[in-house]
């Protein structure tokens, strides 16, 4: 079937509209075009009668016989549409990345050789790679085509057809030159044919660049550039298809189309590196050459030179006129901009002193400080090391060699000093001299700025100064040979005080610190009541301390009798003296604790008063005043910043005020200001002094009962949030007893240390099937929290960084968790506690996050104690943040009301509500008894009764539990002992029960029993530790036996093989060993130590010979470091030591594993583990002695009782 | 027990498998906790990390059907003739045995669709695979994959369907199946299980590989 169409326009119109049949104008063809540029088209195809009248509508004609002869033998129709060339404009820019085909046709592009030969063919291909590499590029690979005697391109006009049968190549450049494109260009324009009158060539290409290799007719002139228009499709550099979407080549194929309707298919196949075809010719012959090691090292010196100039300082030392400089720093700067700054003051012998300002670490950039003194920041985040701003090291070196060379001690802090030669000289290169203090020398500034009104100056005037600088003086070891080394210097404290630059000079003398001698003298002007004060040497008060001390210890009174009143008197004198000014308030405290006398409403006793006298004066000794009265009283509560020690003697001032017949004059005025400062400063009293104080305000402001309720509020939330501390609220005799404070501590940091190594190799090994896990990491940062919380400053941070380091920045989850651990750790640094909440950002940026990354994160915050104290994160309510029913909603949102009459309404409305199911009922009373501190006494009274009438009637073991649990602690906390022995009495009844039960869960199939397991194995913790609060020891004792009784006595009604995994009759035998160890801690803590260490020899042995289940290894391995965290330290560190060791399948706890999604961030697992090792080391319960620890649970206890007892008298 | 889906031995009036699980109340057996996990998976059954959270709660309770679900996801994610496929359908079969059906047949909401005859070319064609990849998104298997496996029998034709027994029940899937391949020439099996069960008997004839590499 011959048809004739009457242009190319409606040729193509044909198919594109589908008036031929897809299966006629694919199928191959013969084709020519006539005089006029017809296209005539012979097809094997039928085409119906209905087709065939539609394309006469277009002027198709339908032809018997071809009227020319058909040459154009095609595939398809597509074949008979030539390439249309582009416009300049329109010719596809090459960049870097595209991909240019070329096809190197044999020896005589141009079809003047026709001899080529396979050698030939190849040297054409080798001729054009070296170019395209001679211009920098060898990005290329090449395939050689060999011959199969057809001609390569389908319908190529004889006259471009070259070498027929030849073999050619195709060279494939990724970015070739432009040069190259611009001779291949230029050849096809010399060679290629035309056709059908369309034009052949891309306009102005051809005119650019004229070839000398063409211009001579060499072989070059048949290189033809391809560039992949479609998958699989190459046409020639230039042009395009005009339907060069609908061409597909076969699968597995390659098509090239070239301008003059001829295509070639080529056989898809991989491409050869262009290397493989290179041979590089060596100028000369290998020469061998003997391997000799180097006669001497070789010596570079180091030196300073410019670098850039646009880093921030972070230190600066400051040599000229240090101190006056730092005066006017203070004077001048925002107190915000200072909290920022730490600082040293370091000193060689006969020469002035150096001021190191430092900015502490923050994610905010370094402030900009106007100082006359070198300005430094960190090189190569070295954390130890500074370099001057805009310099760097020449020559450079790598990171690990600049820190082995000139940051060897992590502990020091080292600066590079510029030769001052070279300086004034203004050479490139100078030298350096390396200077170091220890890290631990900087200290915040803030600690040491005490600003004060002007309008109050002249009330000040005989005794005070602005600014207070008090150094501690060390030694800065000079590195330069010529100078002499530094000898050490007597321990002194020099002090400098910074004033307004009038009064400076007149005041500097008067208003120094008491050095020890100056207070020796000064204590001889008066007598502390009977303790007579006399010039002594502070060694021989140190020796009377201690025996006061040693007779304290060994003294079996009870905490509150009268003997051992007068002994915390005696010891609160000489504290005084020896200026151990928190001891002194401590001791102090607890001598006038007892005497309740004073706070009545209209009694005084002259004892009583003459104590609270002693008290205030030993506070003044401690102080920089010599007397202190109501006008010295009011300069210092208008202070809003104040160091905690300062605020004691406001304390004792008032406490004292209250223990007068009458009220000091002048006093009456200042009592709401002094209730504010109190309410101020209450958290960095000790608890104790903190509650007197309260007392006193009660007393001088008329009885305000309201206000003690309040304060009473407040500071039960305190000891309800963190309990005594012993930090705040134990005099340090009673910290460090057992061994000497520098031993017991140095001995833990270096277990610790110790530690860390051994945690690093057991969590280091790998997960399986996790990505890029970072638990080291992890681990890493919790121990720098735990020698932050040791005060191990320089290497908490060297960790710190080294840690940050090693999480991946880009990864969101890593990021966070990063940021966390240095808010806790920075907080640990500066002294603060951690029981806050997490920053507002932190918390904003988990809200951002996405939510598998999020859920990541909550699992990691659900079961760190480090990163969230209180708060208990529950990451699968998080994931699916829904409410199984209505009730669980509201009890939900009853955390979010912060108002409490809000609160107590709510509460109340659930409670009627819910009254006639007891089983919602109960549920609501487990909130509410949670709740119950912050609602008062009241509320919780009304609650006891409810609780107690609940248990005696309803609830299933582990309702009971959680409810016995909570009640008993509330009950503790709000001092209804009778309350507390009514709890005891239903949870010792309840134990065969509760007991029973525990033991008889089974968790493999119904994983509800984890929380039910969680519910009774908390009930017996922190019921143990609340009674021992309570000094209940008998009832405790009781509660151990029957509890060890019980678990020896039961036999398991399953079976106990590990291999039947999934049985529904397997029990966890670890479990009774779970609840013998929370027996065991008890019995370390009352010293029935070979009662308790029967039982950890048992799990000891099952822990590290026999494979448990990984949960189940992972959670009697925490239960163990809980308990043994009791034991004497040494034999605990040993313990938990032991747990870590071993390598590789030796390793012991190798099963503490998991697979869970966090996996590829961190093993969850594992550092549960570590955590719980790392919190047992730095706990009040690990760190002190036995009877310290004792001591100050039943401590709590008074104080609590005096709570409740001040303040029922008052209401009374 | 199998849980083949053979459209041919239903009527069309009875559902296929048995009656559809319906949720069951928190105070069940399931804790208000999982129960919530559970429903979080049959909200969005093609939401894979639902099931690795409730598998994470699962593992941190010592529970087998942990395995079972990170096993079942990992399966999900690889080729049929991945060389790790066979071995985990395996060890997803054991667990079957030891775990809770009722359980199983709430959780499992991915189906693979076989062909009881071999591909054929016509099968093969590419207006089927076409028709199919509308209807099934990515979840048909590629043709390449595909004309690999003509004249193997039975052979995957979808994979990971995400069907809730209410949809199984109500047969719209039975009918847009049926209209390719006829009405019971093939069977809807969950994922995991889609292989392994044939290869206990008879693994020569019925693991997948490819003819041709």
């Amino acid at each position: 079937m011959i048809l004739r169409f009457p242009n190319l326009e409606a040729f193509q119109l044909a198919m594109t509209a589908g008036l031929v049949p897809e299966k006629v104008w694919i199928a191959a063809a013969q084709a020519g075009f006539d005089e006029d540029k017809k296209v005539v088209i012979n097809t094997a195809e039928k085409i119906t009668r209905k087709a065939l009248a539609e394309l006469k509508q277009v002027g198709v004609e339908l032809l018997k016989k071809a009227p020319i002869s058909l040459d154009l033998n095609v595939c398809c129709w597509l074949q008979v549409l030539p390439l249309t060339s582009c416009k300049p404009s329109e010719i596809k820019e090459l960049s870097d990345s595209t991909t240019v085909l070329f096809h190197l046709p044999g020896e005589n592009g141009n079809g003047k050789s026709g001899k080529g030969t396979k050698t030939e063919s190849n040297s054409e291909l080798h001729s054009v790679v070296g170019e395209i590499l001679r211009l920098g590029n060898d990005r290329q690979s090449f395939r050689v085509l060999g011959s199969n005697g057809k001609q390569p391109f389908l319908n190529q006009p004889k006259e471009n057809a070259g070498a027929n049968g030849q073999p050619a190549s195709l060279l494939r450049v990724i970015g070739p030159p432009y040069y190259s494109m611009l001779r291949a260009l230029e050849a096809n324009g010399n060679g290629s044919g035309n056709g059908n009158g369309q034009p052949d060539n891309p306009a102005g290409a051809k005119s650019k660049v004229e070839s000398k290799n063409s211009s001579n007719g060499s072989s070059r002139g048949g290189i033809t550039a391809f560039i992949e228009t479609h998958p699989r499709v190459w046409v020639q550099y230039g042009y395009e298809h005009p339907m060069g979407a609908k061409v597909t080549p076969p699968p597995g194929k390659w098509l090239l189309l070239k301008p003059d309707n001829s295509w070639m298919f080529i056989e898809e196949a991989p491409f050869r590196d262009i290397y493989e075809s290179l041979e590089f010719e060596l100028p000369n012959l290998e020469t061998g050459w003997a391997d000799q090691p180097l006669a001497k090292k070789i010596d570079v010196t180091l030196n300073l030179t410019r670098g850039s100039t646009g880093e921030m300082a972070e230190l600066w030392v400051i040599r000229k006129n240090a101190l006056d400089q730092m005066e006017k720093l203070v004077l001048e700067s925002d107190d915000r901009l200072l909290a920022r700054l730490a600082f040293a003051v370091a000193e060689v012998e006969g020469e002035d002193p150096v001021v190191l300002v430092r900015v502490r670490p923050s994610k905010k950039h370094p402030p900009v400080l106007v100082l006359d003194g070198l300005a430094y920041r960190s090189y190569l985040k070295i954390p130890n090391l500074f370099l001057p701003v805009g310099m760097r090291l020449h020559p450079p070196l790598r990171r690990d060699a600049v820190t082995k060379l000139l940051a060897r001690n992590s502990q020091d802090i080292i600066w590079l000093e510029p030769d001052e030669a070279g300086e004034s000289t203004g050479q490139l290169n100078q030298a350096f001299g390396p200077h170091s203090v220890p890290d631990a020398a900087f200290r915040p500034i803030t600690d040491w700025v005490k600003y004060v009104l002007d309008h109050q100056q002249k009330s000040l005037d005989a005794w005070t100064e602005s600014y207070r600088f008090d150094f501690e003086s060390f030694i800065c070891p000079e590195d330069k040979k010529d100078k002499p080394k530094p000898k050490p210097k007597p321990k002194s404290k020099p002090d400098i005080t910074a004033v307004s630059s009038k009064t400076k000079s007149t005041k500097t003398k008067s208003t120094k610190k008491k050095s020890d001698e100056a207070v020796a003298e000064d204590q001889t002007d008066f007598a502390i009541g009977d303790f007579a004060v006399e010039k002594t040497e502070p060694t021989q008060l140190q020796r009377q301390l201690s025996e006061v001390e040693a007779q304290f210890l060994e003294s079996e009174e009870p905490l509150d009798s009268p003997g051992r009143q007068t002994m915390w008197s005696e010891m609160g004198v000489l504290n005084a003296q020896l200026q151990h000014r928190q001891d002194a308030t401590l001791c102090w405290s607890n001598a006038v604790w007892a005497d309740s006398e004073w706070a009545g409403a209209d009694s005084s006793d002259s004892e009583v008063s003459k104590k609270l006298e002693q008290w205030l004066k030993c506070e003044v000794i401690c102080s920089k005043f010599k007397e202190f009265g109501v006008d010295d009283l009011a300069p210092l509560l208008n202070e809003t910043k104040m160091r905690p020690l300062d605020s004691s003697l406001v304390a004792a001032f008032l406490i004292w005020a209250a223990g007068q017949e009458s009220k000091p004059d002048g006093l009456e005025q200042y009592l709401n200001q002094a209730t504010q400062f109190i309410e101020r400063q209450e958290n960095s009293l000790p608890i104790r002094t903190a509650w007197l104080t309260w007392v006193a305000l009660y007393k001088l402001s008329g009885n305000d009962t309201l206000m003690l309720a309040r304060a009473r509020d407040r500071v039960l939330q305190r000891l309800f949030d963190s309990g005594m501390a012993a930090e705040y609220d134990m005099p340090n005799f009673m910290r460090v007893r057992g061994l000497g404070e520098s031993d017991r501590f140095r001995v833990l940091r270096e277990q610790v240390i110790d530690l860390h190594k051994l945690i690093s190799e057991w969590v280091i090994e790998p997960i399986s099937g996790a990505a890029e896990p970072r638990t080291k990491q992890y681990a890493d940062l919790m121990f720098a929290f735990a020698l932050a919380k040791l005060g191990e400053v320089a290497e908490a941070k060297r960790i710190t960084v080294e840690a940050i380091e090693g999480l991946v920045a880009k990864d969101s989850i890593h990021h966070w968790l990063g940021n966390a651990f240095e808010f806790r750790i920075n907080q640990a640094l500066n002294g603060q506690s951690n029981q806050s909440q997490l920053s507002e950002m932190l918390l904003e940026r988990l809200d951002a996050m996405e939510r598998m990354d999020r859920y990541k994160v909550d699992r990691f915050r659900g079961q760190s104690r480090m990163i969230e104290p209180h708060e208990r994160i529950n990451a699968f309510t998080r994931w699916h943040n829904r409410h199984p029913d209505e009730l669980s909603e509201q009890l939900a949102k009853l955390m979010d009301i912060k108002d409490r009459t809000a609160l107590q309404t709510t509460l109340t409305d659930l409670l009627a509500e819910t009254k006639e199911d007891p089983k919602n009922y109960g549920r609501v009373l487990v909130s509410a008894i949670e709740l119950a501190p912050r609602m008062g006494e009241d509320f919780a009274n009304h609650l006891f009764d409810e609780v107690v009438a609940w248990l005696q009637k309803n609830g299933s073991t582990m309702d009971r539990a959680h409810l016995l649990q909570k009640s008993m602690y509330v009950a503790a906390h709000f001092g209804r002992i009778d309350v507390v022995q009514t709890f005891v009495g239903l949870f010792e009844q309840s134990l065969p029960k509760i007991v029973s039960e525990y033991l008889n869960l089974q968790s493999n199939h119904d994983p509800i029993n984890k929380e039910r397991v969680d519910a009774i194995e908390s009930l017996f913790t922190e019921s143990f530790r609340g009674l021992r609060k309570l000094g209940m020891r008998e009832e405790i004792g009781r509660l151990y036996s029957g509890v060890a009784d019980l678990v020896n006595k039961h036999e398991p009604k399953g079976k106990k093989s590990r291999q039947a995994k999934n049985s529904k009759t397997d029990i966890d035998v670890t479990r009774p060993l779970r609840l013998l160890l929370c027996v065991a801690s008890g019995w370390y803590y009352f010293g029935q130590v070979e009662q308790a260490a029967e039982v950890v020899g048992q799990v000891r042995e099952i822990l590290l010979t026999q494979t448990l289940p990984p949960v189940e290894q992972r959670n009697l391995a925490c239960a163990y470091v809980n308990c043994v965290s009791h034991a004497p330290v040494d034999a605990a560190l040993g313990m938990i030591s032991e747990l870590y060791q071993g390598k590789g399948k030796k390793r012991n706890l190798a099963n503490i594993k998991d697979n869970m999604t966090t996996s590829s961030h961190f093993s969850i697992s594992q550092l549960d583990l570590v955590e719980t090792t790392i919190l047992a080391l730095v706990s009040d319960e690990f760190s002190l002695n036995e009877e310290s620890r004792r001591w100050l649970d039943e401590d709590e206890f008074l104080v609590r009782r005096r709570i409740h007892d001040d303040v029922r008298n008052a209401v009374k | 027990m199998d849980q083949r889906i053979d459209p041919s031995t239903h009527p069309s009036t009875d559902p296929p498998i048995d009656e559809p699980v319906q949720p069951r109340p928190p105070e069940t057996d399931y804790s208000s906790m999982e129960e919530s996990l559970i429903q979080e998976i049959l909200k969005q059954p093609e939401h894979e990390p639902a099931r690795l959270v409730y598998a994470d709660w699962l593992e941190e309770r010592g529970d087998a059907r942990a395995e079972f679900l990170r096993k079942e996801c990992k399966l999900f994610n690889l080729r049929f003739d991945h060389s790790d496929a066979l071995e985990i359908k395996n060890r997803l079969i054991e667990l079957n045995d030891e775990l809770d059906q009722a359980w199983l047949k709430r959780i499992a909401t991915r189906y693979d669709v076989w062909l009881k005859e071999s591909w054929t070319q016509t099968l093969l064609a590419a207006n089927v695979i076409r028709s199919l990849s509308q209807l099934f998104l990515q979840n048909i298997i590629s043709l390449a994959n595909a004309s690999n496996m003509i004249g193997s029998a039975p052979c995957p034709v979808v994979k990971g369907l995400s069907l809730t027994q209410a949809e199984i029940a109500n047969r719209t899937i039975f009918k847009a199946i049926g209209t390719f391949f006829g009405p019971s020439q093939f069977e809807i099996v969950p994922s995991w299980r889609s292989l392994a069960a044939d290869d206990k008997n008879n693994p020569n004839e019925n693991s997948v590989t490819p003819k041709s590499t």
